[in-house]
């Protein structure tokens, strides 16, 4: 891909992510803890799959810059803890798919991505509260990380083949140019 | 670019999550038949306060500026908070020994204790 292709796809992809986000925080969920069911993850792990990991990781960093400039500094912590881990254990399990079956198994990837970006959010919680207390919503992070990456990952799972057919063919023709990169 | 193969899941990978969601909920639900607890520990940054449950009312903090603590039936619960995401607010009332509320832009916790852990027994009423 070009690279101001590739700039400028990371920036709607990036625009997109933030948008669900702000858009997913204006609808009142009535569970603890604020527990959300994360539709900007979809984003980024079509990034993660298509555009590689410093992709998904710069994503998922700029999107908790929109959360600092949003919602505040702590706010913004835990949202770049839980961020940058989750992108970091998808990594290491979408690599882990590559080198044995070559098949990803979306609805993995995304449930350890959603428990991981809780347990990251918990960690960063613990460090700017100062208390390890804060261990025991673990059970109840993991259990809504675990819903809440089903949910994506079977979204992610539904949009895919439509993703694809229409990059095939906005991209035919310029696609066989781009093959040497 | 576009020949990632991709599947949605297998058996195997249902199993492990399906055995990672058994074992929080079990962490749940063993977690919530605890006792109730007879303090609260209110820890304000550096500062720890002690609350009786026994004492319904409200109570505020010098550390804690703005932030209400509401005692009722035994139970506490962060009445309000000038915090941003009200998160604490919206845990609720807690009273069973070891839950928490933890507020982190105010950097405050909460922790319900019972105090036959406690050295401060002076306070149990007998019977």
């Amino acid at each position: 891909m070009k690279k101001t292709q590739y700039i400028a796809k990371l920036g709607i992809l990036l625009a997109l992510a933030s948008a669900l986000q702000f858009l997913e925080s204006l609808i009142p969920i009535p569970l603890p803890l604020g527990v959300k069911p994360g539709i900007s993850s979809i984003v980024i792990m079509y990034i993660l799959i298509f555009m590689g990991f410093r992709a998904a990781l710069t994503t998922a960093v700029l999107k908790s810059v929109f959360v600092f400039a949003t919602r505040g500094a702590s706010a913004f912590f835990m949202s770049v803890s839980g961020g940058i881990l989750s992108v970091a254990v998808m990594e290491i399990c979408l690599l882990a798919y590559r080198r044995n079956s070559g098949s990803t198994g979306l609805l993995m990837l995304s449930v350890s991505g959603g428990v991981f970006h809780n347990i990251g959010q918990l960690a960063a919680a613990s460090i700017v509260a100062g208390s390890f207390y804060t261990i025991s919503y673990l059970p109840v992070l993991v259990t809504a990380g675990v819903v809440s990456g089903a949910f994506t990952g079977t979204v992610l799972r539904i949009i895919l083949p439509r993703l694809k057919k229409r990059a095939d063919a906005l991209t035919k023709g310029v696609i066989i140019k781009d093959e040497e990169t | 670019m576009n020949k990632e193969k991709y599947h949605y899941a297998s058996r195997i990978e249902i199993l492990i999550i399906a055995l990672v969601l058994a074992a929080a909920l079990l962490m749940l639900i063993l977690r919530s038949c605890t006792d109730n607890g007879s303090h609260a520990v209110i820890r304000c940054g550096d500062t720890v306060h002690t609350l009786n449950l026994e004492n319904s009312g409200e109570f505020r903090f010098n550390e804690a500026d703005g932030v209400v603590f509401r005692i009722e039936n035994k139970k506490i619960c962060i009445l309000s908070s000038p915090c941003h995401d009200k998160i604490c607010v919206n845990t609720g009332y807690i009273g069973n020994n070891g839950q928490n509320i933890i507020c982190v832009p105010e950097k405050i916790t909460v922790t319900i204790k019972n105090s036959k852990h406690n050295n401060s027994s002076a306070d149990i009423a007998v019977g």
